[in-house]
């Protein structure tokens, strides 16, 4: 789900591009040197997901994993994902250019609204709730992020009703695909590896004293 | 995206197994457990169940990047449109620019992804093809030199007298014989550049990781100046 380059109109690519600029600039600050690590591999994950086509009988699909962006990264996903479109489009052609600020807050915008949902986990008390909670935010983030293309396509002229029909038409199956997929990798590091995942009740990293 | 994703998914798939496997034995810190955590195999069986079992519902294809594609025939241009994944670009609208960037003509492409327009002057053509959902393609088609011949020969052609006129409609025809003929030789391999430009090798996935890896390297660094202060 990426906007190509030579649609959108300049003003559009200008909130995009300050959008981005404000959204990244909040959602990095204080970053801790111990977080570099974990936003590092997930970017990379994120990075690699959308390029690794995987053929379906004639036609194929890839994964967007934004929502695991969110699960894992919290607010960091943004920057995160940022970095991701922007190598994307530099090396790959993926979008464009000067359309890395759109497709950055449509991204982005549903990789925070996944780590939103992921977060309602705490108002529920159930036995394996992060995989529930996981799969929400892994198709939240992919239908938030087809709103927002909507919405980006209603200033070329369509109508949004339309176009959010048709997008979220067409993102159906990866929206299933994505919440199976986010649902079961929460699920596998809520009991490996509790810690790394995004807004759990367990102290920063960097609160924690040394033992 | 052809040959290289099996290898990949292999790999992948390789590196997955690997990884899990490892932390299902951290899981287990007794001593006892040398053999993969039985539960931890019946996930993944059920995760990979799940995840095949998802890929039954994905009928309809999740739109992929478009490519256009034009080539002359005669004066009539041939538009074709179809997705990286071979699918054709049907009922996608094309939008023929100038040079000067008036627009020429518009129009939809029909069930072969395909759009006929004729041309009838000698420029640079811009032909964009939006297939919705913010996926637009454009292809530079140089009228040039073709349709240069075919004006001014049927121009001379008119002004000719009858004998001159029939040897010169010969002549046409074996122009717009041998025209087709490449222009539907051509077409197969254009699509094979257009796919190679595209194509990610595992390469040049890895060189995107190591990028990130680098860029966020350097922010750590700088950070971990600042802290050091």
């Amino acid at each position: 789900m990426h906007i190509s380059d030579g649609i959108l109109s300049g003003p559009v690519l200008a909130v995009g591009f300050v959008g981005t600029a404000i959204i990244a600039g909040l959602t990095l600050r204080k970053m801790d040197i111990e977080e570099i690590p974990k936003v590092s591999v997930i970017t990379a994950v994120f990075f690699v997901a959308s390029l690794i086509h995987v053929p379906i009988g004639p036609s194929s699909v890839h994964l967007i994993l934004n929502g695991l962006v969110g699960v894992v990264l919290g607010w960091r996903a943004f920057p995160a994902v940022l970095l991701g479109i922007i190598l994307q489009a530099i090396l790959f052609g993926h979008g464009g250019v000067s359309v890395i600020g759109v497709n950055t807050l449509m991204m982005g915008g549903g990789a925070l609204a996944g780590y939103g949902l992921w977060q309602l986990r705490h108002f529920v008390s159930m036995g394996r709730k992060e995989v529930i909670f996981g799969a929400l935010a892994g198709g939240g983030a992919v239908l938030v992020s087809g709103l927002i293309l909507s919405l980006a396509l209603v200033t070329t002229g369509e109508q949004f009703n339309v176009m959010a029909g048709a997008v979220l038409l067409a993102h159906i199956p990866i929206i299933i695909v994505e919440a199976f997929v986010v649902g079961a990798a929460a699920g596998f590091l809520a009991r490996v590896r509790p810690q790394i995942l995004a807004g759990g009740n367990t102290t920063p990293l960097a609160d924690r004293t040394p033992a | 995206m052809g040959t290289t994703i099996p290898e990949l998914m292999n790999e992948m798939g390789v590196m997955v197994f690997r990884l899990s496997f490892k932390n299902s034995l951290i899981t287990q810190p007794s001593f006892k457990s040398s053999r993969p955590n039985p539960v931890a195999m019946g996930r993944r069986g059920a995760i990979g169940g799940l995840f095949a079992l998802s890929f039954l519902f994905v009928g309809t294809a999740h739109a992929h990047k478009v490519n256009v594609f034009a080539y002359l025939e005669g004066n009539q241009v041939y538009v074709q449109g179809y997705f990286m994944d071979g699918k054709k670009a049907k009922k996608s609208t094309v939008i023929v620019y100038g040079e000067k960037g008036e627009r020429l003509t518009e129009g939809l492409t029909n069930d072969e992804g395909e759009y006929v327009f004729p041309v009838s002057a000698k420029q640079e053509v811009r032909i964009v093809l939006n297939a919705g959902q913010g996926h637009q393609a454009e292809y530079v088609l140089s009228t040039g030199d073709m349709v240069g011949d075919e004006v001014s020969k049927a121009g001379s052609a008119s002004a000719a007298e009858t004998m001159g006129n029939q040897s010169a409609v010969v002549g046409g025809d074996v122009d717009a014989v041998v025209r087709h003929a490449v222009a539907a030789g051509m077409m197969p391999l254009a699509k094979e550049i257009a796919e190679l430009k595209e194509r990610r090798s595992f390469s040049d996935i890895i060189g995107g990781v190591g990028f990130i890896a680098g860029i966020l390297g350097v922010f750590a660094y700088v950070k971990s100046r600042k802290q050091l202060k």
